[in-house]
Protein backbone atom coordinates (compact mmCIF):
# COMPACT_ATOMS: atom_id res chain seq x y z
CA UNK A 1 0.00 0.00 0.00
CA UNK A 2 1.65 3.15 -1.01
CA UNK A 3 2.23 5.65 1.68
CA UNK A 4 0.22 8.55 -0.14
CA UNK A 5 -3.14 6.36 -0.29
CA UNK A 6 -3.01 6.08 3.17
CA UNK A 7 -2.23 9.78 3.88
CA UNK A 8 -4.98 12.09 6.14
CA UNK A 9 -5.05 15.21 6.75
CA UNK A 10 -7.24 18.60 8.09
CA UNK A 11 -8.65 21.18 6.26
CA UNK A 12 -6.35 24.15 7.33
CA UNK A 13 -8.70 27.23 8.48
CA UNK A 14 -7.69 30.19 9.99
CA UNK A 15 -8.19 29.62 13.66
CA UNK A 16 -5.67 26.92 13.07
CA UNK A 17 -3.44 28.99 11.02
CA UNK A 18 -0.70 29.63 14.05
CA UNK A 19 -1.91 26.37 15.82
CA UNK A 20 -0.32 24.43 13.24
CA UNK A 21 2.49 26.28 12.58
CA UNK A 22 3.64 25.87 16.12
CA UNK A 23 2.98 22.05 16.69
CA UNK A 24 3.45 20.95 12.63
CA UNK A 25 1.76 17.05 14.00
CA UNK A 26 2.38 14.46 11.52
CA UNK A 27 0.14 14.96 8.95
CA UNK A 28 -0.42 13.59 5.29
CA UNK A 29 -1.29 16.67 3.35
CA UNK A 30 -3.42 19.80 4.66
CA UNK A 31 -6.30 21.32 2.37
CA UNK A 32 -6.97 25.17 2.06
CA UNK A 33 -10.03 26.69 0.05
CA UNK A 34 -8.93 27.48 -3.21
CA UNK A 35 -10.65 31.03 -3.12
CA UNK A 36 -9.05 32.23 -0.05
CA UNK A 37 -6.10 32.63 -1.51
CA UNK A 38 -6.88 34.55 -5.12
CA UNK A 39 -5.26 37.53 -3.72
CA UNK A 40 -2.03 38.89 -5.57
CA UNK A 41 -0.17 38.56 -2.41
CA UNK A 42 -0.68 39.61 1.68
CA UNK A 43 -0.66 37.82 4.85
CA UNK A 44 -3.09 34.83 3.48
CA UNK A 45 -0.31 33.61 0.85
CA UNK A 46 2.29 34.17 3.09
CA UNK A 47 0.85 31.96 5.64
CA UNK A 48 -0.08 29.51 2.91
CA UNK A 49 3.03 29.47 1.58
CA UNK A 50 4.99 29.01 5.35
CA UNK A 51 2.27 25.86 5.70
CA UNK A 52 3.62 24.56 2.64
CA UNK A 53 7.33 24.15 3.08
CA UNK A 54 6.32 21.99 6.14
CA UNK A 55 3.28 19.96 4.10
CA UNK A 56 2.02 18.69 1.64
CA UNK A 57 -1.02 20.97 0.52
CA UNK A 58 -4.19 20.29 -1.53
CA UNK A 59 -6.77 22.94 -3.02
CA UNK A 60 -10.27 22.72 -2.67
CA UNK A 61 -12.49 25.48 -4.58
CA UNK A 62 -15.91 26.05 -3.97
CA UNK A 63 -16.67 28.48 -6.37
CA UNK A 64 -15.57 27.07 -10.12
CA UNK A 65 -19.54 26.41 -10.20
CA UNK A 66 -18.89 23.72 -12.67
CA UNK A 67 -22.60 22.63 -13.46
CA UNK A 68 -23.65 26.48 -14.42
CA UNK A 69 -25.03 26.84 -17.90
CA UNK A 70 -23.78 29.95 -18.04
CA UNK A 71 -20.01 28.82 -18.40
CA UNK A 72 -17.05 28.71 -16.23
CA UNK A 73 -16.24 32.56 -14.90
CA UNK A 74 -12.33 32.96 -16.85
CA UNK A 75 -11.39 35.25 -13.78
CA UNK A 76 -11.94 32.56 -11.93
CA UNK A 77 -10.21 29.83 -13.74
CA UNK A 78 -7.05 32.06 -13.83
CA UNK A 79 -6.63 32.83 -10.26
CA UNK A 80 -7.01 29.08 -9.75
CA UNK A 81 -4.36 28.74 -12.37
CA UNK A 82 -2.03 31.17 -10.99
CA UNK A 83 -2.46 29.56 -7.39
CA UNK A 84 -2.06 26.24 -8.85
CA UNK A 85 1.40 27.34 -10.31
CA UNK A 86 2.30 29.22 -6.97
CA UNK A 87 1.37 26.23 -4.72
CA UNK A 88 2.37 23.37 -6.65
CA UNK A 89 -0.36 21.20 -5.01
CA UNK A 90 -0.95 17.46 -4.28
CA UNK A 91 -4.33 17.20 -5.61
CA UNK A 92 -7.06 20.44 -6.98
CA UNK A 93 -10.39 19.97 -6.50
CA UNK A 94 -13.96 21.29 -6.76
CA UNK A 95 -17.98 20.21 -6.50
CA UNK A 96 -20.66 18.77 -9.03
CA UNK A 97 -22.59 21.76 -8.47
CA UNK A 98 -23.83 25.12 -9.65
CA UNK A 99 -23.29 28.76 -8.42
CA UNK A 100 -23.04 31.22 -11.50
CA UNK A 101 -25.84 32.69 -13.62
CA UNK A 102 -25.67 34.74 -16.42
CA UNK A 103 -27.16 38.55 -15.59
CA UNK A 104 -26.73 41.92 -16.79
CA UNK A 105 -22.87 42.45 -17.28
CA UNK A 106 -21.00 39.30 -16.47
CA UNK A 107 -23.79 37.40 -14.13
CA UNK A 108 -23.93 36.82 -10.12
CA UNK A 109 -22.20 33.86 -8.65
CA UNK A 110 -24.38 32.61 -5.68
CA UNK A 111 -21.45 31.25 -3.53
CA UNK A 112 -23.31 28.53 -2.18
CA UNK A 113 -23.13 24.91 -3.94
CA UNK A 114 -26.21 24.37 -5.63
CA UNK A 115 -27.22 21.00 -7.13
CA UNK A 116 -27.32 19.86 -10.71
CA UNK A 117 -29.35 17.48 -12.27
CA UNK A 118 -28.13 13.47 -12.84
CA UNK A 119 -28.86 13.80 -16.85
CA UNK A 120 -27.12 13.18 -20.19
CA UNK A 121 -27.90 17.88 -20.10
CA UNK A 122 -26.25 17.99 -17.17
CA UNK A 123 -23.27 15.69 -17.49
CA UNK A 124 -22.55 17.13 -21.10
CA UNK A 125 -22.13 20.23 -19.61
CA UNK A 126 -20.11 18.98 -16.50
CA UNK A 127 -17.61 17.03 -18.83
CA UNK A 128 -17.15 20.39 -21.32
CA UNK A 129 -16.29 22.32 -18.01
CA UNK A 130 -14.23 19.59 -15.98
CA UNK A 131 -12.28 19.49 -19.63
CA UNK A 132 -11.60 23.12 -19.75
CA UNK A 133 -10.51 23.20 -15.88
CA UNK A 134 -7.88 20.30 -16.61
CA UNK A 135 -6.52 21.80 -19.73
CA UNK A 136 -5.87 25.27 -18.21
CA UNK A 137 -4.29 23.78 -14.95
CA UNK A 138 -2.41 20.79 -17.00
CA UNK A 139 -3.75 17.84 -14.40
CA UNK A 140 -6.54 15.74 -13.05
CA UNK A 141 -8.81 17.16 -11.08
CA UNK A 142 -11.25 15.85 -8.31
CA UNK A 143 -14.73 16.44 -8.38
CA UNK A 144 -17.28 16.31 -5.20
CA UNK A 145 -20.31 14.55 -4.38
CA UNK A 146 -22.43 17.27 -2.82
CA UNK A 147 -24.94 17.39 0.02
CA UNK A 148 -28.63 18.95 -1.38
CA UNK A 149 -31.61 19.93 -0.32
CA UNK A 150 -33.57 19.85 -3.44
CA UNK A 151 -32.95 18.08 -6.33
CA UNK A 152 -34.18 18.31 -10.31
CA UNK A 153 -37.37 17.10 -11.41
CA UNK A 154 -35.08 15.45 -14.85
CA UNK A 155 -32.93 13.81 -13.20
CA UNK A 156 -32.53 10.58 -15.10
CA UNK A 157 -29.30 8.73 -13.42
CA UNK A 158 -28.43 7.66 -10.65
CA UNK A 159 -25.50 9.79 -8.76
CA UNK A 160 -23.34 7.57 -8.34
CA UNK A 161 -23.79 6.38 -12.25
CA UNK A 162 -23.99 9.88 -13.09
CA UNK A 163 -20.11 10.21 -11.42
CA UNK A 164 -19.18 6.95 -13.06
CA UNK A 165 -20.08 8.81 -16.60
CA UNK A 166 -18.18 12.08 -15.58
CA UNK A 167 -14.96 10.62 -14.39
CA UNK A 168 -15.15 8.23 -17.49
CA UNK A 169 -15.85 10.65 -20.07
CA UNK A 170 -13.63 13.60 -19.09
CA UNK A 171 -10.42 11.77 -17.21
CA UNK A 172 -11.18 13.81 -13.37
CA UNK A 173 -10.90 11.68 -10.38
CA UNK A 174 -14.22 11.43 -7.99
CA UNK A 175 -13.69 13.09 -4.64
CA UNK A 176 -15.99 11.11 -2.21
CA UNK A 177 -17.62 12.90 0.50
CA UNK A 178 -19.23 10.34 2.45
CA UNK A 179 -20.81 12.85 5.09
CA UNK A 180 -22.83 14.13 2.60
CA UNK A 181 -24.06 10.92 1.47
CA UNK A 182 -25.01 9.93 5.03
CA UNK A 183 -26.66 13.69 4.54
CA UNK A 184 -28.61 12.87 1.91
CA UNK A 185 -30.05 9.90 2.77
CA UNK A 186 -31.32 11.23 6.13
CA UNK A 187 -32.93 13.79 4.05
CA UNK A 188 -34.48 11.33 1.83
CA UNK A 189 -36.38 10.07 5.26
CA UNK A 190 -33.97 7.22 6.33
CA UNK A 191 -33.03 6.35 9.90
CA UNK A 192 -29.60 6.03 10.58
CA UNK A 193 -29.45 2.28 9.58
CA UNK A 194 -31.13 2.74 6.62
CA UNK A 195 -28.94 5.66 5.98
CA UNK A 196 -25.11 3.98 6.37
CA UNK A 197 -26.86 1.18 4.03
CA UNK A 198 -28.15 3.54 1.14
CA UNK A 199 -24.70 5.79 1.18
CA UNK A 200 -22.98 2.12 0.97
CA UNK A 201 -24.75 1.22 -1.77
CA UNK A 202 -24.30 4.09 -3.74
CA UNK A 203 -20.57 3.42 -2.85
CA UNK A 204 -20.67 -0.03 -3.93
CA UNK A 205 -22.30 1.22 -7.58
CA UNK A 206 -19.26 3.38 -8.33
CA UNK A 207 -16.23 2.61 -10.54
CA UNK A 208 -13.63 1.98 -7.15
CA UNK A 209 -10.47 3.19 -9.39
CA UNK A 210 -12.18 6.76 -9.57
CA UNK A 211 -11.74 7.78 -6.00
CA UNK A 212 -9.16 10.42 -5.65
CA UNK A 213 -9.54 11.64 -2.12
CA UNK A 214 -12.26 11.07 0.58
CA UNK A 215 -13.92 13.90 3.12
CA UNK A 216 -15.14 12.75 6.61
CA UNK A 217 -16.96 15.87 8.68
CA UNK A 218 -19.87 16.45 11.13
CA UNK A 219 -23.38 17.32 10.16
CA UNK A 220 -26.18 19.12 12.09
CA UNK A 221 -29.78 17.02 12.91
CA UNK A 222 -32.06 20.02 12.64
CA UNK A 223 -35.95 19.75 13.35
CA UNK A 224 -37.29 18.20 9.85
CA UNK A 225 -33.70 18.22 7.91
CA UNK A 226 -29.69 17.00 8.56
CA UNK A 227 -27.44 19.84 7.75
CA UNK A 228 -23.52 19.83 6.27
CA UNK A 229 -22.44 21.90 8.53
CA UNK A 230 -19.10 21.08 9.17
CA UNK A 231 -19.32 21.48 13.00
CA UNK A 232 -19.08 18.79 14.40
CA UNK A 233 -17.25 15.29 15.17
CA UNK A 234 -17.72 12.75 12.57
CA UNK A 235 -20.90 10.85 13.29
CA UNK A 236 -20.79 7.10 13.50
CA UNK A 237 -22.81 6.22 10.73
CA UNK A 238 -20.61 8.12 8.44
CA UNK A 239 -17.47 6.36 10.00
CA UNK A 240 -19.18 3.30 9.08
CA UNK A 241 -19.69 4.25 5.77
CA UNK A 242 -16.35 5.20 5.75
CA UNK A 243 -14.97 2.05 6.53
CA UNK A 244 -17.10 0.59 3.53
CA UNK A 245 -15.54 3.05 1.20
CA UNK A 246 -12.27 1.38 2.07
CA UNK A 247 -13.04 -1.94 1.64
CA UNK A 248 -15.05 -1.49 -1.28
CA UNK A 249 -12.60 1.05 -3.35
CA UNK A 250 -9.44 0.33 -1.45
CA UNK A 251 -7.41 3.17 0.28
CA UNK A 252 -7.38 6.84 -0.73
CA UNK A 253 -6.44 10.12 0.64
CA UNK A 254 -8.77 10.95 3.26
CA UNK A 255 -9.44 14.54 5.05
CA UNK A 256 -11.16 15.75 8.55
CA UNK A 257 -13.08 19.25 7.41
CA UNK A 258 -14.50 21.59 10.48
CA UNK A 259 -15.77 24.87 9.17
CA UNK A 260 -18.29 25.81 11.69
CA UNK A 261 -17.38 26.59 15.38
CA UNK A 262 -13.78 25.25 14.94
CA UNK A 263 -12.66 23.78 17.96
CA UNK A 264 -8.99 23.26 19.25
CA UNK A 265 -6.78 21.75 16.44
CA UNK A 266 -6.31 18.78 18.70
CA UNK A 267 -9.77 17.89 18.11
CA UNK A 268 -9.12 17.75 14.85
CA UNK A 269 -5.61 15.64 15.18
CA UNK A 270 -7.73 13.04 17.31
CA UNK A 271 -10.03 12.83 14.21
CA UNK A 272 -7.61 12.25 11.50
CA UNK A 273 -6.02 9.51 13.86
CA UNK A 274 -9.01 7.50 14.15
CA UNK A 275 -9.29 7.70 10.14
CA UNK A 276 -5.79 6.66 9.54
CA UNK A 277 -6.32 4.18 12.32
CA UNK A 278 -9.59 3.07 9.65
CA UNK A 279 -7.01 2.92 6.77
CA UNK A 280 -3.70 1.36 8.57
CA UNK A 281 -6.71 -1.81 9.27
CA UNK A 282 -6.83 -2.19 5.77
CA UNK A 283 -5.15 -5.66 4.40
CA UNK A 284 -1.82 -4.63 2.58
CA UNK B 1 -25.98 24.68 -23.76
CA UNK B 2 -30.05 25.05 -23.39
CA UNK B 3 -31.16 28.22 -22.42
CA UNK B 4 -34.01 25.75 -20.51
CA UNK B 5 -31.16 25.31 -18.03
CA UNK B 6 -29.96 28.56 -18.15
CA UNK B 7 -33.08 30.14 -17.54
CA UNK B 8 -33.94 27.40 -14.62
CA UNK B 9 -30.69 27.45 -12.71
CA UNK B 10 -31.31 31.77 -12.87
CA UNK B 11 -34.88 31.05 -11.65
CA UNK B 12 -33.38 29.03 -8.35
CA UNK B 13 -30.81 31.54 -7.60
CA UNK B 14 -33.66 33.86 -7.72
CA UNK B 15 -35.32 32.20 -5.51
CA UNK B 16 -32.91 32.33 -2.94
CA UNK B 17 -32.98 35.81 -2.76
CA UNK B 18 -36.78 36.50 -3.14
CA UNK B 19 -38.56 37.84 0.00
CA UNK B 20 -41.35 35.74 0.20
CA UNK B 21 -40.96 31.69 -1.15
CA UNK B 22 -44.87 31.54 -0.95
CA UNK B 23 -46.27 31.32 -3.01
CA UNK B 24 -44.61 33.44 -5.86
CA UNK B 25 -41.03 31.86 -5.24
CA UNK B 26 -42.56 28.52 -6.08
CA UNK B 27 -44.42 28.77 -8.80
CA UNK B 28 -40.95 29.68 -10.55
CA UNK B 29 -39.26 27.06 -9.56
CA UNK B 30 -40.65 24.37 -12.05
CA UNK B 31 -38.66 21.37 -12.26
CA UNK B 32 -37.25 21.26 -8.32
CA UNK B 33 -38.62 19.33 -6.31
CA UNK B 34 -37.34 19.04 -2.47
CA UNK B 35 -35.05 15.85 -0.89
CA UNK B 36 -37.34 14.87 1.76
CA UNK B 37 -38.76 17.88 3.50
CA UNK B 38 -40.41 19.72 0.80
CA UNK B 39 -38.92 22.92 -1.88
CA UNK B 40 -39.99 25.55 0.59
CA UNK B 41 -37.85 23.41 3.31
CA UNK B 42 -34.79 22.85 0.69
CA UNK B 43 -35.00 26.42 -0.70
CA UNK B 44 -35.22 27.76 3.16
CA UNK B 45 -31.83 25.49 4.03
CA UNK B 46 -30.40 27.38 1.40
CA UNK B 47 -31.27 30.69 2.02
CA UNK B 48 -30.25 30.47 5.51
CA UNK B 49 -26.88 29.34 4.23
CA UNK B 50 -26.88 32.33 2.01
CA UNK B 51 -27.97 34.93 4.67
CA UNK B 52 -24.95 33.05 7.32
CA UNK B 53 -22.57 33.73 4.56
CA UNK B 54 -23.52 37.40 3.25
CA UNK B 55 -22.93 38.39 7.19
CA UNK B 56 -19.51 36.10 7.68
CA UNK B 57 -18.98 37.47 4.59
CA UNK B 58 -19.32 41.28 4.89
CA UNK B 59 -17.83 41.17 8.84
CA UNK B 60 -14.61 39.71 7.58
CA UNK B 61 -14.35 42.43 5.08
CA UNK B 62 -15.92 45.44 7.03
CA UNK B 63 -15.27 44.47 10.83
CA UNK B 64 -15.24 48.30 12.13
CA UNK B 65 -18.35 48.85 10.78
CA UNK B 66 -19.73 45.28 11.80
CA UNK B 67 -18.57 47.03 15.55
CA UNK B 68 -19.46 50.38 14.69
CA UNK B 69 -23.10 49.68 13.76
CA UNK B 70 -23.79 46.71 15.96
CA UNK B 71 -23.69 42.66 15.14
CA UNK B 72 -27.72 42.60 14.86
CA UNK B 73 -27.42 45.56 12.86
CA UNK B 74 -25.03 44.70 10.29
CA UNK B 75 -26.13 41.05 9.88
CA UNK B 76 -29.53 42.29 8.99
CA UNK B 77 -27.88 45.00 6.54
CA UNK B 78 -25.44 42.19 5.08
CA UNK B 79 -28.75 40.30 3.87
CA UNK B 80 -30.44 43.38 2.55
CA UNK B 81 -27.31 44.20 0.93
CA UNK B 82 -26.61 40.62 -0.59
CA UNK B 83 -30.09 40.68 -1.97
CA UNK B 84 -29.26 44.22 -4.14
CA UNK B 85 -25.83 43.68 -4.64
CA UNK B 86 -25.16 40.07 -4.97
CA UNK B 87 -21.60 38.94 -5.31
CA UNK B 88 -19.90 38.58 -8.57
CA UNK B 89 -17.33 36.39 -8.20
CA UNK B 90 -16.93 33.18 -6.50
CA UNK B 91 -14.49 34.73 -4.19
CA UNK B 92 -16.22 36.63 -1.54
CA UNK B 93 -13.43 38.80 -0.59
CA UNK B 94 -14.30 40.98 -3.60
CA UNK B 95 -17.98 41.35 -2.67
CA UNK B 96 -18.60 44.54 -0.88
CA UNK B 97 -17.07 47.29 -2.99
CA UNK B 98 -20.77 48.87 -3.79
CA UNK B 99 -21.50 49.02 0.04
CA UNK B 100 -19.99 52.69 1.05
CA UNK B 101 -22.59 53.75 -1.68
CA UNK B 102 -25.36 51.43 -0.42
CA UNK B 103 -25.00 53.10 2.63
CA UNK B 104 -24.94 56.36 1.26
CA UNK B 105 -28.50 56.00 -0.63
CA UNK B 106 -30.03 54.92 2.94
CA UNK B 107 -32.21 57.63 4.39
CA UNK B 108 -30.64 59.35 7.57
CA UNK B 109 -27.16 57.31 7.09
CA UNK B 110 -23.93 58.72 8.91
CA UNK B 111 -21.76 60.37 6.25
CA UNK B 112 -18.75 59.30 9.04
CA UNK B 113 -20.39 55.48 8.38
CA UNK B 114 -19.69 55.78 4.79
CA UNK B 115 -16.50 56.84 5.12
CA UNK B 116 -15.57 53.98 7.36
CA UNK B 117 -16.89 51.47 4.57
CA UNK B 118 -14.55 53.29 2.01
CA UNK B 119 -11.63 53.15 4.38
CA UNK B 120 -12.04 49.32 5.54
CA UNK B 121 -12.84 48.17 1.24
CA UNK B 122 -9.69 50.41 0.75
CA UNK B 123 -7.89 48.20 3.49
CA UNK B 124 -8.96 44.71 2.18
CA UNK B 125 -7.64 45.60 -1.23
CA UNK B 126 -4.39 46.48 -0.13
CA UNK B 127 -3.93 43.61 2.13
CA UNK B 128 -4.37 41.57 -0.52
CA UNK B 129 -2.42 43.36 -3.19
CA UNK B 130 1.25 41.64 -4.55
CA UNK B 131 3.95 42.03 -2.42
CA UNK B 132 6.80 44.41 -3.24
CA UNK B 133 9.73 45.78 -2.05
CA UNK B 134 12.02 49.06 -2.65
CA UNK B 135 13.97 49.02 -5.38
CA UNK B 136 16.99 50.90 -3.81
CA UNK B 137 19.16 50.80 -6.82
CA UNK B 138 16.49 52.90 -8.98
CA UNK B 139 16.62 55.73 -6.52
CA UNK B 140 19.56 56.46 -7.89
CA UNK B 141 17.55 58.03 -11.03
CA UNK B 142 16.45 60.77 -8.40
CA UNK B 143 19.63 62.54 -9.22
CA UNK B 144 20.48 62.15 -12.66
CA UNK B 145 17.05 62.26 -14.48
CA UNK B 146 15.27 65.44 -15.50
CA UNK B 147 12.09 65.51 -13.14
CA UNK B 148 10.25 66.12 -16.33
CA UNK B 149 11.58 62.31 -17.56
CA UNK B 150 11.00 60.73 -14.03
CA UNK B 151 8.30 58.58 -12.99
CA UNK B 152 7.56 57.59 -9.41
CA UNK B 153 5.87 54.12 -8.58
CA UNK B 154 4.37 53.54 -5.54
CA UNK B 155 3.66 50.08 -3.95
CA UNK B 156 0.81 47.90 -4.96
CA UNK B 157 -2.21 48.78 -2.90
CA UNK B 158 -1.71 52.15 -2.12
CA UNK B 159 -4.39 54.49 -3.29
CA UNK B 160 -5.89 57.89 -1.99
CA UNK B 161 -9.48 58.24 -0.74
CA UNK B 162 -12.02 61.26 -1.25
CA UNK B 163 -13.37 60.93 2.09
CA UNK B 164 -15.61 63.76 4.31
CA UNK B 165 -12.71 64.95 6.26
CA UNK B 166 -10.48 65.06 2.75
CA UNK B 167 -7.91 62.94 1.29
CA UNK B 168 -6.95 60.27 2.84
CA UNK B 169 -3.65 57.44 2.20
CA UNK B 170 -3.95 53.42 2.76
CA UNK B 171 -1.12 51.99 2.38
CA UNK B 172 0.61 48.37 3.21
CA UNK B 173 3.23 48.18 5.93
CA UNK B 174 4.13 44.26 6.33
CA UNK B 175 1.08 42.41 6.17
CA UNK B 176 -1.46 45.20 7.60
CA UNK B 177 -2.77 48.35 6.10
CA UNK B 178 -2.47 51.63 7.38
CA UNK B 179 -3.83 54.99 6.88
CA UNK B 180 -3.39 58.77 7.34
CA UNK B 181 -5.31 61.68 5.99
CA UNK B 182 -2.80 63.97 4.01
CA UNK B 183 -2.31 67.34 3.19
CA UNK B 184 -3.30 68.94 0.15
CA UNK B 185 0.44 69.06 -1.59
CA UNK B 186 0.85 65.56 -0.71
CA UNK B 187 -2.51 64.23 -1.77
CA UNK B 188 -2.12 66.35 -5.33
CA UNK B 189 1.62 64.99 -5.54
CA UNK B 190 0.34 61.26 -4.97
CA UNK B 191 -2.36 61.55 -7.32
CA UNK B 192 -0.22 62.57 -10.47
CA UNK B 193 2.22 59.59 -9.54
CA UNK B 194 -0.63 57.42 -9.80
CA UNK B 195 -1.90 58.29 -12.65
CA UNK B 196 1.41 57.96 -13.64
CA UNK B 197 2.28 61.50 -14.94
CA UNK B 198 5.67 62.84 -14.38
CA UNK B 199 7.61 63.86 -11.13
CA UNK B 200 7.63 67.32 -12.67
CA UNK B 201 4.14 67.24 -13.45
CA UNK B 202 3.58 66.14 -9.72
CA UNK B 203 5.13 68.72 -8.05
CA UNK B 204 4.17 71.41 -9.89
CA UNK B 205 0.61 70.25 -8.66
CA UNK B 206 1.81 69.76 -5.52
CA UNK B 207 2.90 73.50 -4.95
CA UNK B 208 -0.17 74.69 -6.61
CA UNK B 209 -2.15 73.31 -3.91
CA UNK B 210 0.45 74.20 -1.17
CA UNK B 211 3.29 76.65 -1.80
CA UNK B 212 5.45 75.75 0.98
CA UNK B 213 5.20 72.23 -0.26
CA UNK B 214 8.92 70.31 0.98
CA UNK B 215 9.40 67.39 -1.39
CA UNK B 216 12.80 66.23 0.55
CA UNK B 217 10.39 66.04 3.37
CA UNK B 218 8.06 64.13 2.09
CA UNK B 219 10.71 61.35 -0.30
CA UNK B 220 11.90 60.48 3.31
CA UNK B 221 7.95 59.78 4.97
CA UNK B 222 7.12 57.73 1.64
CA UNK B 223 10.77 55.70 2.13
CA UNK B 224 10.17 55.21 5.52
CA UNK B 225 6.29 54.58 5.29
CA UNK B 226 6.89 52.12 2.53
CA UNK B 227 5.15 54.11 0.08
CA UNK B 228 7.36 54.24 -2.72
CA UNK B 229 8.63 51.36 -4.63
CA UNK B 230 10.98 52.39 -7.50
CA UNK B 231 11.68 55.55 -9.56
CA UNK B 232 11.85 55.12 -13.37
CA UNK B 233 12.45 56.58 -16.67
CA UNK B 234 9.05 57.82 -18.67
CA UNK B 235 8.17 56.67 -21.72
CA UNK B 236 8.47 60.19 -24.02
CA UNK B 237 5.66 59.29 -26.34
CA UNK B 238 3.61 58.47 -22.98
CA UNK B 239 4.37 61.62 -21.28
CA UNK B 240 3.97 63.60 -23.97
Amino acid sequence: MEASQVAVGIGWRQPHYQALMERRPPLGFIEVHSENFFGDGGAALGVLMAGREHYEVSLHGVGLSLGSACGLDAWHLDRLAALVERVQPLRVSDHASFARVAGSGFGLHANDLLPIAFNEESLALMVVHVHQVQERLGRQILVENLSAYLAWDDDAMAEAEFFNELTRRSGCGLLLDVNNLVVNARNRGGDRAAAVAEACAWIDALRPSSVGEIHLAGHAELPGIVIDDHGSKVSDEVWRVYAHALRACGPAPSLIEWDTGVPDLQVLLDEAALAHALLRELPA
Amino acid sequence: MSASLAARQRALVAALTQRDLEPEGLAALAGVSGVGGGVARGLLAYRLNAQAVSAKALAASFPRLREALGGDEFDAMAWVFWRAHPPLRGDLALWGEALSDFLAAQPGMDGALCDLARLEWAYLATERAADAVLDVASLDLLARTDPQHLGLRMRPGLQLLAQQGGPWLVWRQGWRAASRTLADGEAALLLALLQGRSLDSGLSEAVAADPAFDFSAWLQIALQEAWLQSAFVLDPEENR
